[in-house]
Formats: C-alpha cells, structure tokens, sequence
C-alpha cells in the first residue's frame, strides 16, 4: 500500500489532521522507545520520555523545515530531552559521572529478559554503568549509525570532543563486558 | 615497515568506525600492533554484532493522540471575543453618555457631544420644512391659476357648443313645425276641394234631375223641398 510520507504527513498535521499525527507517532514509536530504554534503563520513564518527545514535536512541527530527514530532527529533539530528563531525575548528578548503580533493565522488564539474549542483557548492563554524556554517543555511534560528523552536528559538540567519549566508552565498556563475563 | 603514530592510527580507526556504518571492510591487521586501539576495534565489533542479534521492544499501549492539542479553536471560541465585546459595550456606553453625535454631510464626519447637534439638527431640519413648504406652495399657486385658466377654457367651449346646439335644434323645431302646418293647410284645403267638387257635382246632379223633371210637369217628387 502506498505510504504517505513524513513531509506529507506533517503537512497534514499542521492543517489539524489527528489521523495523521497518529500514523506519524506510529511510524516512530518503536525505535524512539527502544532508544528511551536504553537511555534510562527503566520501561516507564523510557515511555514517559518518549511521549515527553512526542509532546515536543508536535509543539516544534511547525518550525521543522525540511532541510533534514524528519528522523534525524525527531532524534535531535529526543537527545536533547533525554538530558533533561535525566537531569531532572538525577539533579546532582554531572553528564559525565558514573551513573548510581539502580535497578537494570531485566529487573523492569520481564518481556526484555524473555526476548533478550544473555549476551544482549550483558552489553545493556554494561552500557547502563557509562555516563549520560558517553552513552549517548555510543548509541548514536552504533544503535543509530551516524558519522562522527553527525553526532557533533547533532549534539552542538566538536568532533574530537565525540571521539574522545566514544573511546572513553569503548574503554569502559570494555572493562564492564570483562568483568561480566568473568562473574558469569 | 614504518609503524603508523598515535594520530594516524586514530584517525585510521574513526574512518573505520564511520565506515563501519556504510558496511566496508577494513584490513583487520590494522590495528592489532597497537593494543588499545586493537582493543576498542573488538569492543566496538562486539557491540555491533550484539545489535545486530538484538531484538527491539515493542512499545507499550499508551494514548497516542495525547501529545495532538489542536491550537486552532474556531472563530468563534477565540479567546478575545469576550474582552473585545466587553470594549464594544463600554464604547457603547460612553457614546450613550456623553450623547455623542456622529454626523456625515458633504463627505465630512463631524463628532459632536453633549447633544448640541440634536439641537441644531433639529433647528435646520425646520428651516429646511419651512422652505419646502414655501415652494410647495408656490408651486400650488401656479397649479392652480393654470387649472383655473383651463376650466375657463373649457367652460366658455362647453357653452359655445351648448349655443350652438340649442340653436341647430330650434331651428330644425320650427322647420318641422312650418311643414307641419303647410301640410295641415294643404290637407284641409284638399279636403274643402273635396267638398266643393262633391257639392258641384250634387248640385250638377240636381240641376241634371230638375231639368229632365222640368220637362215632366207633375213629375217632381213629393221630397224635392225636403232634398233642398
């Protein structure tokens, strides 16, 4: 079946069409929700901050121009409120310290431990002990696959500053995966 | 063989990562002399095919519509129209109370308060009757002295002809009546000659009897003085 697409659709939101906001949210829910998971770690703030996400690109559809594909500018948004949300959730915590050691993923999620493999559960452990600030480039580096000129493009940073947490990252990552796979 | 340094071998191995995402290959000997990078490039494989072999969660029920509020209310739910009417009502009102007059004549508004213009309006709205009624009456006169020259007109032409026709008919009257009486003349005066010829001839018959009755003496009859 034909499938309308982004421009047309937003088009169509902005003349008050709900229809077409919904098959919009329906188009993007899924990776942006994953993307939320992975970023906080916890199934409810994960869907709280995506329709906290939603909620700011309805606001802001108006101001989208279309120089960028709509996905990127809907991720752009979904950084910059996953920091502000892990701010408001963390206010005493800096972007670039260690997270406290809470509760992961398989402990909210009995539907991610029956469909997640062992090596997967290890890998989202392993990234939910990175800071804010390196996670989310891992995840834009490897779960969204774009350039290290993307994700400086994206995150308003240098591109050596991006490299710098990415290795930082793999160097941590590297540890924590080690470590995992010694206590198993 | 020159051993690549630390900047190339970095650069080296963010255009692989870069790469990594157009799905090209790199010589995997590259980094295995220089263990740190060596050791990220295995992690960074790690974590690639581990997403690879990832299954993505399925999004939760929630109200998809939520995040949709429509900004664009109906005219007539617009958010000024209260304050606006209220304005209105209060511009109203001070136009009643201070009895402001909006007049427009040759193309020219005029704003007057306090009533000075009823006044005034009033006062030109009477000259203006006053005049009006001045030509209607003016007009009136003529009208009528020129209806009272037509009926002149007419009246002296109704009795002409009124003249005219009594005198036609009288005079064909006596027409009628003069035949009538030569008529009746001639009428009677054959008659009398009627008369006269029937008396001539009697008598013509008388002397016609007399005279064959005079030849016969003692012929006469015994009536004869009595016919007489």
């Amino acid at each position: 079946m034909f499938e309308r697409s982004d421009e047309t659709l937003i088009k169509q939101v902005l003349k008050g069409k709900k229809a077409a906001w919904i098959t919009l949210v329906k188009r993007y829910e899924k990776p942006l929700f994953n993307y939320a998971l992975r970023m906080v770690n916890h199934r409810e703030d994960a869907l709280d901050l995506m329709q906290d996400v939603f909620v700011a690109i309805f606001r802001n559809l108006s101001s989208f121009r279309g120089d960028s594909p709509f996905k990127g500018w809907l991720f752009k948004i979904a950084h910059y409120r996953c920091i502000e949300f892990y701010r408001r959730k963390r206010p005493m915590q800096g972007l670039d310290d260690l997270p406290e050691q809470t509760g992961d993923i398989a402990d909210t999620c009995p539907e991610y431990l029956m469909n997640s493999s062992q090596q997967s559960q290890k890998l989202h452990k392993a990234l939910a002990l990175l800071p804010i600030n390196q996670k989310l480039v891992v995840e834009m580096k490897f779960f969204q696959h774009c350039t290290f000129d993307d994700i400086a493009r994206q995150l308003g940073l240098s591109v050596n500053t991006v490299k710098s947490r990415l290795y930082s990252a793999l160097d941590k990552l590297k540890g924590h995966l080690e470590l995992e796979h010694e206590s198993t | 063989m020159k051993a690549p340094n630390d900047k190339n071998i970095e650069q080296q191995f963010s255009q692989w990562l870069d790469q990594q995402q157009e799905n090209t290959t790199i010589d995997e000997f590259t980094f295995e002399k220089h263990s740190q990078w060596h050791e990220r490039e295995n992690t960074a494989r790690y974590i690639a095919h581990q997403i690879e072999t990832d299954i993505e969660e399925d999004v939760p029920n929630w109200n998809r519509g939520s995040a949709f509020v429509q900004d664009k209310s109906p005219w007539w739910q617009w958010h000024g129209l209260p304050a606006m009417s209220m304005a209105f009502s209060l511009f109203a009102l001070s136009l009643v109370i201070f009895k402001v007059d909006f007049t427009i004549k040759d193309g020219a508004m005029m704003i007057s308060f306090s009533g000075n213009e009823t006044i005034k309006k009033q006062a030109d709205i009477e000259l203006m009757i006053d005049q009006k009624l001045q030509s209607f009456a003016s007009e009136q006169q003529v009208l009528l002295a020129n209806y009272a020259a037509d009926i002149k007109v007419k009246q002296q032409d109704n009795n002409l002809q009124l003249a005219s026709y009594i005198l036609n008919a009288s005079r064909k009257e006596r027409k009628e009546d003069i035949g009538d009486f030569v008529q009746y003349i001639n009428e009677q005066r054959a008659d009398e000659q009627f008369n006269n010829q029937m008396k001539f001839k009697q008598l013509e018959q008388a002397l016609f009897y007399k005279k064959s009755h005079y030849d016969e003496p003692n012929s006469t009859p015994a009536n004869w003085i009595t016919e007489e």
